[in-house]
Order: structure tokens, then sequence, then C-alpha cells
């Protein structure tokens, strides 16, 4: 089996991607202590919730571009000429 | 017999007792929030302990009928140090013989009159057939003794008002053995219904779910209405008196008033197969002048829901049987859950087409808070003999107390006349399947409707 090499670039996009959900889900709980009045010592006690979050939105992601990909791919086989 | 014991040891023993009631009821520290709430508890405070400190005497306690009810009073007696158990009273041997194992020193009677004449007796418990509960009560006030009697108050509403009417004119203890009111969650949850936790009280519903088949075994046919009462209309409420009456006085003690209209449903549908006359489910409402119901249910062929006591308010519910209350609107959720909660409302609940008045009103997901804030004893109700930690051994406990004080305390005859009437008022509609107003003959001052 060959190895899996996962280049700097690939790192770098997931690393992107994962950066930018953790962003989304503390921007989360920065609202909803804001907008349900809560006390402030939620924005750290709350952190297991922006993990799990974060990594819920990572996958849901995921899928989507892999889906996206997998069509891409797809479209992209029929549209070739056969040889 | 020496009737006193070290008063260092029985102090501590009964300050333990007090602290650990107490001490369930967190939000209720003072002694005018315990009383205001329970004026009956009054004996518990400590004001009183304070008074009571030093006292040496035991209260000499007779027990009239020593069937599983009574052994299991018994059992409670030997856990409380200033009462001593000295004589036992049945017509029935066999349980006679039982309760004298575990009291070989108490003398024993099979008549209770003999032990109503005994002078060195201060105060009898009777938990004997409810249709001897009146009876009893009666002659044991005659007699100069102070009363512990195992609900319901009586067979019939005659019965209750002659019992009531005798208590008003003696100057002895009675107490009956409505346990919940002693119970620290459902004193706490009272209290917190009547701080406003749970908004306007809009209804009650109280249901007892067993499955089983209430009869005993009886070894002579001879007996069988002895040992069967339960079953048998000239002895027993039936499910009403038996059950009912702890989850009724309950609902009158948060009402603060009488249902002043009661109708109802009953029959015998599943255990058919023997001469029992009582109903083995029981649907009975009670409703309040201002509209309010208690929905009252029982049957024993099932036990899915087992037992609870429900307050319904407008922003939240009461279990006072499982210790503990739901908020309507909880903001107790971290803002975060609160945030998920309603994305996920508005993604799945709310109907695109017709909008927010077409969603559906079906029960929410409640968080269950506790009512007390230290440990709760729950009773699930399937046990017909009694369980602990469920207040009667603190009743038993303020009655021995009142034994040597003589001190009544406030409103446990009444309540228990409360509950009683609604039992046998419940009965009585079921038969004759209709709407019954409370009768005026017997209605008492502390009645309020």
């Amino acid at each position: 089996m060959k190895p899996i090499t996962l280049s700097p670039a690939i790192l770098a996009r997931e690393s992107g991607y994962l950066a930018a959900c953790l962003l989304t889900a503390l921007g989360a709980n920065i609202y909803a202590v804001i907008h349900f009045h809560r006390p402030a010592v939620e924005l750290f006690s709350q952190l297991g919730f922006v993990v799990v979050i974060t990594i819920a939105l990572y996958i849901y992601i995921l899928i989507l571009r892999l889906i996206f990909h997998g069509v891409k791919l797809a479209w992209s086989k029929m549209r070739k000429p056969h040889k | 017999m020496d009737n006193n014991i070290s008063t260092q040891s029985k102090s501590q023993l009964l300050s333990e007792s007090r602290r650990s009631f107490l001490k369930g009821l967190g939000v209720l520290a003072g002694t005018a929030g315990v009383v205001s709430v329970a004026p009956w508890l009054s004996s518990l405070t400590a004001e009183k302990q304070a008074e009571w400190d030093g006292e040496t005497r035991r209260a000499r306690i007779a027990l009239i009928g020593t069937g599983s009810r009574g052994q299991y009073h018994l059992h409670n007696l030997k856990n409380i140090p200033h009462a001593e158990v000295v004589a036992l009273c049945d017509i029935y041997e066999p349980h006679l013989k039982e309760a004298s194992e575990l009291f070989p020193e108490a003398r024993l009677y099979t008549d209770y009159h003999d032990v109503l004449n005994d002078p060195d007796i201060d105060g009898v418990i009777i938990a004997t057939p409810l249709g001897s509960h009146a009876p009893i009560t009666l002659d044991a006030l005659d007699a100069g003794k102070h009363v512990f009697c195992e609900k319901a108050m009586a067979l019939t509403l005659d019965q209750c008002k002659a019992v009531y009417d005798k208590y008003l004119e003696s100057d002895n203890v009675l107490y009956y053995c409505m346990q919940r009111m002693f119970d620290p969650k459902y004193v706490q949850g009272v209290a917190m219904i009547r701080d406003g936790l749970i908004g306007d009280v809009v209804g009650m519903r109280c249901y007892w779910f067993r499955n089983a088949d209430w009869r005993r075994d009886c070894p002579d046919p001879e007996y069988e209405r002895l040992i069967n009462w339960r079953l048998y209309k000239e002895t027993s409420g039936g499910l009403m008196t038996e059950l009912a009456s702890h989850q009724l006085e309950v609902c009158t003690w948060v009402a603060g008033k009488m249902p002043s209209k009661i109708l109802g449903t009953g029959d015998l549908i599943h255990w058919t197969d023997d001469e029992r006359e009582v109903y083995d489910t029981c649907n009975v409402i009670y409703k309040f002048s201002d509209g309010r119901t208690i929905s009252y249910e029982t049957l024993i062929s099932n036990k899915f829901n087992g037992m609870e006591d429900q307050i319904l308010g407008s922003k939240g519910t009461m279990n006072l049987a499982t210790g503990f209350y739901y908020l309507e609107d909880d903001d107790s959720r971290s803002g975060i859950k609160q945030l998920l909660k309603s994305v996920k409302d508005d993604i799945f609940a709310v109907i695109p087409a017709a909008g927010p008045s077409w969603r559906s009103e079906t029960a929410d997901s409640y968080i269950p808070h506790d009512i007390l804030s230290g440990p709760t004893y729950v009773n699930h109700g399937q046990s017909t003999v009694g369980v602990d930690h469920d207040g009667s051994e603190e009743i038993l406990s303020a009655f021995c107390q009142a034994c040597i004080t003589g001190e009544r305390a406030e409103n446990i005859v009444e309540e228990a006349y409360c509950a009683t009437t609604l039992c046998l008022l419940g009965n009585l509609a079921m038969e004759t399947s209709s709407t019954i107003d409370f009768p005026e003959e017997y209605k008492i001052p502390y009645m309020k409707f």
C-alpha cells in the first residue's frame, strides 16, 4: 500500500478550514453570551461545546467538499472525449 | 421500667434527627419560613428544640393493630429515642406474635379497651383497618390518650365529623399519618410554589399506578374479611382512601382551599376473579370554585406511570413526588445551548406554509431541577407497606414528642379531615355517576372554598 503523504499545501489548506470553523464556533459562543445575557465566564466554561461545534462544522464542510469534488470529477469524466 | 435515658444521648439523637430534617429544607432556613408553609412543623424548629433539650422522659406508646403497617411503625419507633413501646394489641394472634418479636418486653393485649384502660400508656398508635379508625380514636380520646391514627380518618363522612367534633372537645393530641406533611421535599416544594417559582397554579394532576393484586394470603377463610379488609366496602374506602388521601391532602395544602365539586368514574376491570367489592380503577376530577381542577387517577393493574404529584403552574411544573421541578422557559441553560436549541427549532419546528400559530404545541424537553439541595428520597409508590424517608418517621417522632409535652400540632387533624372527606365524596361520585357539591353539613371552619 502506498503511503499517504499530506503535502504542506494540503495541511495548510485543512488547517485553514479548521481555523475558520473554530472562529465560527467561538463567534457563536460570544454571540450567545451577549444575546442571552449569560455570565461572561461562559466564554471559557463552554469551550468544550466550542470544540464540539468546531469539529461538527469541519466534518459538515468536509462532506460538502467531498460531494462537490465527487460531482466535479464525475462531470469532467463524462465530458472527456473517448479515444 | 426506667423511662428515662441519658439526657446527652437523647439530646444528641434528637438534634441529629432535626438537623437532618431541617437541612433538607434549604430555603426555609428560618423558623418563620417553615411554620408559614407547614404550621404542623412548629415542634421541629430550633426554638422548640431548645425547649426540648434536657427532657428525659419517654412517651409510653401502645400499638393497636400489628399488621404490616403497624410493624412498619414499630421499626420506625426503634429509631425514636423519646419513645418506648410498652404495649401491643391485635385480635389476630399471628400478627401479634410477629410484633412481639420486635418488642419482647411489651405487654400484649387482644382487646383495645384494655389498652385504653391501662394507665401506664401515654399514647396509642392505631394501625387497624379503616372501618375501626373512628371508633377506636373516639374511645381513645374519651380515655384521655393521645392518638396517632393511620390514614384515612374514617370510613364515612359522619364518622369524620364525629372525630373532628370530639377532637375539638378534647385536650389530647391527635395526629394522622399524612406523612407527606413531614416530607422535606414536599414542604420545600410548597414553599417554592408559594414563592411563585412556577407562576400561577393552573391545575394539579396526581396519579398512583400499581400492578398488584392487593389480596393478601389468608390461611383461614374465617379471617378473610380481617386480612383482606381493603377489598370490601364494609371496611375499606378502596383506592381513594388508601392511596388518594395522601395526594389529595397535598393538593389542598398547595391550593389553600377545597374543591367545591366532585365527579368521577370507577370500576372493577381486572381483578375480577374474587369476591372483592372496591374498584381497581378510579378517575376523579375535583373542581375548585375558580375553575382549576385536581385530576386524579389510580389503578392497580398497570404500573407504567408509577406515582406522581404534579402541580402545574403557568411558568413551570412542580413534581413533589419525584423531587424535581421544571420551568417552561428555562434560562438555566448556557447561552450556546440556548442558541443551538433556537437554531434547531427554527429549522425543524416551524411549518413554513402556515406560520408559527400552527406550530405544534407538544411538550418541550425540560431540565429537571432538584427541589432539595440535599439528598432526595423518592417513593415510587409500589410498596403496599411503606418506604423509608417519606416523612413517616418524622411525623411519628413529632407525635411521641407531643405525647410528652401535650402540645397539639396545628392543622394536622384539619388536613386529614379535608383529605378524607374528599376521598369519600370521590367514592360517592363514582358510585352515583353524578357531580357532587361539597355538602354543607360536612364543612368545617378550616375549609375555604
